[in-house]
């Protein structure tokens, strides 16, 4: 994708290999989690990657901050070339980027207090002195909307709700331009949900940030996405504004996805819209890989892996349904 | 199906020590019926069920119920032995964790045998004729392969399958289905959920669904009660509920689920958390929370109040609730 973006990733490519074949010291398994992936997000836009258990969305993540090494690809934020930095500009570089994770308390220190974990970030790059890191320790917990004495509370003493809004300060403790949020907010019970999702709204609107936003929640993306990209098994299946993707959805694995999701209106049952498990990552079907669930799956979709075909603007999914040059000898879509 | 009462529970309580986890519950289910008891975590929703289940270690716990009536009988008169009996046959129960719940060190056929030989007279050979005819119900493929498997092979939604066919084994009249797809993909839940409704047209059980996912319970459940901090507070016919909600938490909660099929501007939010047990206030629990709070509100907790239609809400502004929401409280 060569188009301007605050972010590009192309081609990126993580495989995995589980153990070494197992018992009997056969061929090792290899979980192909990213498989040639490439999207770009523009300053100040929210993508989103959505996606079902095994389609890569959280490795994605992980892959940009270089929080694990990608195998292929080229990832470039602000015109840096992250993999090409070296561990001490890594550590410089990552100032900028962070990351919100679905339960931070995993992840909070029990011993430290509330204060000292949101400020950790500067200690550790050696930012500021005393009298500035409180001056920053109170603009952030009031960022947040954290009450100024939650500075001497302890992780175990916060709910739910509480101990995300400290995960966020601390990832906007520095200069942060790129906040990477993997279901930053599906641990949350519903009415404590929206006060986060307001939060990270009005946060990216004063702060200027950039959001990838990583979700298995299609009603959160719709509400916090300007473009989204559908994930399934290491693969971008389908990508677009938001609009597009919600009132076009294309590839038949998005258009089941969004017919899955309840609606809340009393008496309508979403009719189940695809059939049978998603497959492993390790060794995913060849060719098209929703051909197993796939009610429009044809011989080429068996074999041939579909390129992206460009619908709209902005808006490409890659099915052979939707490719003037192979829907012909597919039967014709329902 | 003529709609006869298969469940009734009145003035259900738990405690542990001196905290009221849960209080005050009334709850009505007719037979090939669903209620939804929704509720956030720390409602009660699933204390409430193990209550009725009678799971609660009596050294520990005090349930005290005016009445739990199912089927007929008055379960708080049964001693445990009876109770034994009717649990697992006549009243089954799924969970959202179904690795948990199974066995990890027996097959899946043995599993299903271990509940129809403990309930039912059946030779080994016939239960596990009976054991392969469940997973062929429950739709799992290759039923025959599947029965010698251990449930660590087989994928969540498949492990979710194989809890059900345990559940229904001996065709309860009550199913009670604990957040039965809250840790599935959204593809397989509408799968599993699709079947528990063919199952239960087909069997005519009545099912109490408990889950947070206030779409869920929109598509599947005839009736809902709405949970909030141990105590229901506001209970009807699901349409109603969902487009005159009476309790302002109900209506909070409906309002800040955001909708998949329409864009809002600003999710609407209700302010603080769910208090825990020690820490709920006097009054009205939702109290501190609510926007229409007044002082009168701090005084007693308030009594289901009836809303004409079998809709009631523990509410002392009910009168204020005569007009319609404003439109972006009706969801759809």
């Amino acid at each position: 994708m060569a188009e301007d973006g605050f972010v590009r990733v192309d081609g990126l490519t993580r495989h995995f290999a589980l153990g070494a074949g197992g018992l009997l010291g056969g061929r090792p398994q290899i979980v192909r989690a990213v498989d040639d992936v490439s999207f770009s997000i523009r300053r100040g836009e929210t993508l989103a990657v959505v996606g079902e258990s095994g389609c890569g969305k959280t490795t994605v993540g992980r892959l940009v901050l270089r929080l694990i090494e990608a195998d292929a690809g080229r990832i470039e934020i602000g015109g840096t070339d992250i993999r090409a930095l070296d561990d001490a500009a890594l550590r410089r570089f990552r100032r900028r980027i962070q990351i919100v994770i679905q339960d931070p308390f995993g992840s909070l220190n029990p011993r430290m207090t509330i204060g000292a974990i949101i400020l950790e970030p500067l200690e550790v790059h050696r930012e500021g002195n005393a009298a500035s890191r409180r001056a920053r320790l109170a603009a952030l917990l009031e960022m947040v909307g954290l009450p100024a004495e939650f500075a001497a509370r302890f992780p175990h003493e916060l709910s739910g709700g509480q101990r995300q809004r400290v995960g966020i300060a601390r990832a906007l403790a520095l200069e942060t331009d790129l906040l990477v949020c993997d279901e930053a907010v599906s641990a949350l019970d519903v009415s404590v949900q929206a006060q986060i999702v307001n939060l990270l709204q009005r946060i990216k609107r004063e702060q200027g940030l950039t959001y990838l936003f990583i979700s298995h929640d299609m009603a959160i993306v719709r509400h916090m996405a300007d473009r989204i990209a559908v994930m399934y098994l290491g693969q971008i299946v389908e990508t677009g504004p938001k609009r597009a993707i919600f009132d076009a959805p294309a590839h038949p694995y998005t258009r089941a996805l969004l017919a899955s999701v309840p609606r809340s209106e009393p008496g309508t049952r979403p009719a189940p819209a695809v059939l049978g498990d998603i497959p492993s990552p390790i060794d995913p079907p060849p060719g098209c890989r929703f051909h197993t669930r796939c009610p429009h799956a044809g011989d080429i979709c068996r074999t041939v892996r579909p390129a992206p075909v460009a619908l709209a603007a902005a808006h490409t999914a890659s099915c052979h349904l939707l490719d003037p040059a192979t829907a012909a000898q597919l039967r014709s879509p329902s | 199906m003529q709609q006869t009462q298969l469940l009734t529970v009145r003035d259900l309580g738990v405690r542990l020590g001196g905290l009221h986890l849960v209080e005050g519950v009334d709850l009505d289910l007719a037979r090939g019926r669903t209620h939804g008891l929704v509720g956030e975590s720390g409602s009660g929703k699933s204390v409430t069920a193990m209550a009725i289940m009678r799971l609660f270690d009596p050294r520990l716990f005090q349930v005290r119920a005016r009445r739990i009536a199912f089927d007929g009988r008055e379960l708080t008169d049964l001693d445990n032995r009876q109770m034994r009996r009717i649990r697992g046959a006549e009243i089954s129960m799924i969970f959202q964790e179904p690795m948990t719940a199974l066995n990890p060190v027996l097959t899946v056929g043995e599993q299903i045998i271990e509940t129809l030989l403990v309930h039912q007279r059946l030779g080994r050979a016939a239960a596990r004729r009976k054991a392969l005819e469940m997973l062929e119900w429950v739709r799992i493929p290759a039923a025959a392969r599947r029965l010698d498997e251990y449930p660590h092979l087989l994928s969540g939604g498949m492990r979710q399958r194989v809890m059900i066919a345990i559940a229904i084994a001996c065709r309860p009249k009550l199913l009670i289905a604990d957040e039965p797809t809250t840790a599935l993909d959204v593809t397989i839940q509408a799968q599993i959920l699709d079947l528990l409704h063919e199952l239960q047209t087909e069997m005519g059980m009545g099912i109490l669904l408990i889950t947070h996912d206030l779409g869920v319970v929109a598509g599947y459940a005839d009736e809902v009660s709405v949970m909030y901090a141990g105590r229901i507070v506001e209970t009807g016919g699901t349409a109603q509920i969902y487009r005159t909600p009476r309790h302002p938490y109900t209506e909070g909660l409906i309002r800040s689920h955001p909708p998949v099929d329409r864009d809002v501007d600003e999710l609407a939010t209700i302010p603080g958390g769910v208090p825990q047990p020690h820490l709920r206030p006097p009054g009205c629990r939702f109290g501190p929370r609510c926007a229409h709070h007044r002082a009168a509100c701090d005084l007693a907790d308030p009594p289901l109040i009836g809303h004409g239609g079998g809709q009631r809400a523990a509410c002392i502004r009910h009168a204020d609730y005569g007009a319609p929401p404003a439109p972006e409280a009706a969801h759809g």
